[in-house]
């Protein structure tokens, strides 16, 4: 089940709210929240809630051996073992086809390649375990005596499939003690529909163009065309993703949980270090928290932690050589600005950075969008003069102007005007009262608008469904 | 005393300015706060309501059963097992159910294709496109079609039993040998452009006309040539063999600015037409070109008119030596319907513009007499029926079915016409249409769908006494998806 369709806006989720509502304890209200988070997950697919079911009793134990032990070499011991066991766990479900395809390629061996049907959610969850064994581990956190209350973390249904990452400290204390207050209700409604019509109105009809383009005619496309077509992607892919994860945000505000923010307006950024701070910050920061640390051999080595995370950060994206060469292409970038230093960057003209950051940013999406590496080359290709068929032709441009609204308003959802509109808002209580209003507005027809537009079947799923 | 008691006073002024301006900040923290939960309030209020609505509308809301722009029944409600449910398929077919059979979806997908249409502007002379680069092909090297003419046999006429005369009062010659006409080589003038838009894969002109962007491949027109010429080698020169490949409307209400958008379908057919060996080619894209202001074409469906239809059969007909029946009222029933949508409509992501310009929708029933078998496409008979359905029987959409019934059955018609000529058509849904105009042409006529068809062709042929083969299809189908199946039926 999907976010953006019919059955979880106008059944799934009003039954979940009417009978969390309807239980008055909190433990009561965790219980409901897991039974519904478990059903979400088994729809269409029941079998993989066991192995949900199984991570989640494995790290439960971990997190209790850990708390246990006195011994720091038993504690290494079990956070090893478990560090293994969910690694393990995303390597068999979503790199056992990839790996045994180049061990064959590589060595000329013949070894069966495994037909594993990807997990939806596996790399976030596993991700967030981990971020919990180790944070355990470390002490940062105490280990969770309540197996309920662990699976209510692994499993909560708002961001089980396509993140933010939560860490276990950030919602903590929410499992145990939350009240959800009318400020929280409203903005997590709010950000619920501005996610939803992120994803609906702007993604949904973007990737549309992403099809006509790049998607299905890359050999035939001019320079103009080619350009056109992976701007678009970029703008789709942000408004895909980040619509997600405000829905996520969103839902858990109406629950009374507090998740970090995993956006903020990443297109506004001004060089590649930038971008990072900016998109997807959640699997950032864990990377940057949970293997920047690591040592080789007792030492630190900047550069080959940077690679490292670079690496990871490609090979979390997909089982396929494409994310790997778009990872280390950022940490080519990322390394680079860090060796010219921050202060030396500031002192090139804005313009030029802006530049420089989306040019990166663009030609990065066409080495993420092609898993083909004929594909791939074309796209090389038809981005420079080599291009075969011409400059440009009717085709973009007509695409172009028949889309023109529907561009432009997502050029301006990448800007910060919720923040903006905040700022207005706090100049006087009449302008908040406006904003507030026609907010309100907004919103509904954005709600009335997204809900018509998800009568079409041919909705497309979350690009990050299956991470 | 009088200065202690000032400052007293002061201070107990100073102290009360203080708890003025802290009570008046407190009611104003106060007014923000119930300003603010007021609101919070509202906002929850309207968005509460809205889903409570759509929740309410989804779950009472009166369920479609049947998509008539999709022509199609919609997904039916699944029942529970455990087993279906573990299998995954109840969650799956139960959300499937609930998503296609919104209350009032015809509505709702009718203002998601305005939505749609109106994202932005129009361009140059007023088109917009939501749809894919049409996929061109360069023509390769051209053979010399300049000899193909000598690769053109003369049509062999057979001579009957007895000679017969013909409804129409013409007779043929036994004796006679006709060359085939040569192809147009000169592609006509667009008609006067019109805005319009891209939409799916189709082209949507501002009134309402809509043309599937087919064109075709080179390649795979050669492919078809070398195909159909095996099935000449193999029933030799006994049997006429005929291509005709018809074009499509895009090839005659394309806007000229915008024909690049499609393939050149002229240009790939005279291009296959120069690899026939022994086939003859029936020229109708030089037919149609003569009579594009009438309605050859249908204007919301991808396949031509039965008048259309009826040109093509004429020029057949003519090429085949044999008499062909005026479309009058002596020889056919005139039968037309308002209000036809057809296939161009779901083609096209259900554009507005197109459900919005319905059209007429006419066909003709040949008076003669006749008897129309139906067999399976593995030739077991199944019933003797009516050549055309009755057009009230079909959903809007299925109209075309009229022409014998679709493409259901391999269909035997024997007609009251003895001139010894026994026609074998094989077609795609194109090639439906012409047998009613070639009932007064021919004693016995086989048709066979190459895509479902399940024996040999030449087989049947020489079982049947063919004299004639007629292939029938369009440009995208003759020089794509289809040729595999032509050479699976030889």
């Amino acid at each position: 089940m999907i976010f953006s369709s019919l059955i979880f806006m106008y059944l799934f989720l009003p039954l979940c709210l009417i009978v969390y509502g309807l239980v008055k304890p909190l433990k009561g209200k965790n219980v409901v929240l897991i039974v519904f988070s478990l059903m979400f997950y088994a729809w269409g697919e029941p079998v993989r809630i066991l192995f949900l079911l199984l991570s989640a009793v494995i790290n439960y134990f971990v997190g209790i051996g850990i708390g246990a032990v006195k011994s720091e070499k038993l504690q290494k011991l079990i956070v090893g073992g478990g560090l293994v066991y969910n690694i393990g766990m995303i390597v068999v479900f979503k790199y056992s086809g990839f790996l045994v395809e180049n061990v064959n390629a590589i060595f000329g061996a013949k070894f069966p390649v495994p037909e594993i049907a990807i997990m939806a959610g596996i790399s976030f969850y596993t991700f967030q375990i981990i971020s919990y064994i180790v944070d355990c581990y470390w002490g940062k956190v105490e280990p969770q005596k309540s197996f309920p209350k662990l699976l209510l973390y692994i499993c909560l249904f708002p961001q089980l499939i396509a993140g933010p990452i939560v860490r276990y400290s950030t919602i903590a204390e929410e499992i145990d003690n939350r009240k959800t207050t009318m400020k929280d209700l409203s903005e997590g409604l709010t950000r619920l529909v501005v996610g939803l019509a992120k994803k609906v109105v702007l993604a949904d009809q973007l990737y549309r163009i992403v099809e006509n383009t790049i998607g299905e005619s890359i050999d035939r496309l001019t320079v103009a065309g080619t350009w056109y077509g992976i701007i678009i992607y970029s703008l789709y892919i942000y408004f895909d993703f980040s619509g997600y994860s405000d829905m996520a945000i969103g839902m858990g505000r109406i629950f009374g949980f507090h998740f970090n923010e995993n956006f903020n307006h990443p297109y506004i950024c001004k060089d590649i270090q930038e971008f990072w701070q900016r998109w997807h910050i959640s699997l950032g920061s864990f990377f940057r928290d949970y293997l920047m640390p690591i040592t080789f051999f007792g030492h630190r080595n900047k550069y080959f932690s940077l690679f490292l995370v670079w690496l990871c950060t490609g090979v979390w994206h997909g089982a396929s050589w494409n994310y790997v060469i778009w990872g280390l292409y950022y940490g080519a970038f990322i390394v680079l600005e860090t060796v010219i230093g921050k202060k030396r960057m500031n002192k090139i003209p804005i313009v030029i950075r802006h530049i420089y950051s989306k040019l990166v940013i663009f030609i990065g999406y066409g080495i993420f969008f092609f898993e083909d590496f004929d594909q791939l080359k074309l796209f090389f290709r038809n981005i420079t003069p080599l291009n075969p068929n011409g400059w440009s032709s009717s085709f973009e441009a007509m695409s172009l102007s028949s889309n023109l609204w529907l561009i432009i308003a997502a050029i301006i959802c990448t800007f910060p005007l919720i923040d903006l509109g905040k700022k207005l808002a706090a100049r006087s209580l009449e302008a908040k009262t406006a904003l507030s209003i026609s907010g309100t507005a907004v919103c509904a027809i954005l709600l009335v608008t997204s809900s018509i537009l998800m009568v079409d079947a041919t909705t497309n799923a979350f690009l990050y469904w299956n991470y | 005393m009088a200065e202690k008691k000032s400052g007293r006073q002061l201070a107990a002024e100073r102290e009360d300015r203080e708890l003025r301006l802290e009570r008046r900040k407190r009611r104003v923290l106060a007014k923000t706060r119930r300003r603010e939960n007021n609101l919070f309030s509202l906002n929850i209020a309207v968005i509460i309501a809205i889903f409570a609505f759509g929740a309410l509308f989804m779950t009472f809301g009166e369920r479609p059963k049947i998509s008539e722009e999709e022509n199609r029944d919609l997904a039916k409600c699944p029942t529970f097992t455990f087993e279906s449910y573990f299998k995954g398929e109840f969650t799956k077919d139960f959300a499937e159910f609930y998503n296609d059979t919104v209350p009032m979806r015809s509505t709702f997908k009718s203002m998601i294709s305005a939505f749609r249409a109106n994202l932005g502007i129009k361009y140059g002379s007023g088109e917009t496109l939501h749809g894919p680069l049409p996929n061109i092909e360069s023509r390769p090297d051209r053979p010399d079609n300049s000899s193909s003419s000598s690769k053109k046999p003369p049509v062999v006429v057979v001579t009957p039993p007895e000679t017969s005369s013909t409804s129409s009062g013409t007779t043929t010659s036994s004796s006679t040998t006709v060359t085939s006409s040569s192809t147009s080589s000169e592609k006509p003038n667009d008609i006067d452009p019109n805005g319009g838009m891209m939409s799916g894969t189709v082209f949507v002109l501002n009134d309402g006309r809509a043309l599937a962007l087919s064109g075709g491949s080179y390649s795979g027109g050669q492919h078809y040539a070398e195909t159909i010429n095996q099935y000449k080698q193999i029933l030799g020169d006994g049997v006429n063999v005929y291509s005709l490949v018809s074009p499509t409307a895009v090839s005659f209400y394309m806007p000229e600015e915008h024909a690049d958008l499609a393939g050149n379908e002229w240009d790939v057919i005279d291009y296959t037409n120069g690899f026939l060996d022994g086939v003859i080619p029936i020229d109708a894209y030089s037919v149609f070109d003569r009579h594009t202001s009438e309605n050859i074409f249908m204007r919301t469906d991808h396949h031509w008119s039965s008048l259309g239809a009826y040109y093509a059969a004429q020029e057949f007909a003519k090429v085949a030596q044999v008499d062909f029946a005026k479309l009058n009222d002596e020889n056919f029933e005139k039968i037309s319907r308002e209000g036809y949508v057809g296939t161009l409509y779901g083609y096209s992501g259900e554009n507005q513009l197109i459900k919005d310009n319905p059209e007429t929708f006419t066909y003709y029933k040949p008076r003669n007499e006749f008897t129309t078998d139906f067999y399976t496409h593995a030739l077991e008979y199944q019933y003797t029926g009516a050549l055309m359905l009755d057009i009230d029987s079909l959903d809007v959409v299925s109209w075309y079915l009229v022409n014998i019934c679709g493409d259901n059955y391999a269909v035997n018609v024997n007609t009251d016409c003895h001139n010894g000529r026994r026609l074998m058509i094989v077609k795609d849904s194109y090639g439906n249409a012409l047998p009613p105009f070639l009932t007064n042409s021919f004693e016995e006529i086989w048709v066979v769908d190459m895509r479902y068809f399940e024996r040999s062709v030449t087989e049947l042929c020489k079982s049947e006494g063919i004299t004639d083969l007629l292939f029938a299809m369009n440009p995208s189908s003759a020089t794509g998806v289809n040729q595999e199946n032509l050479s699976n039926i030889i």
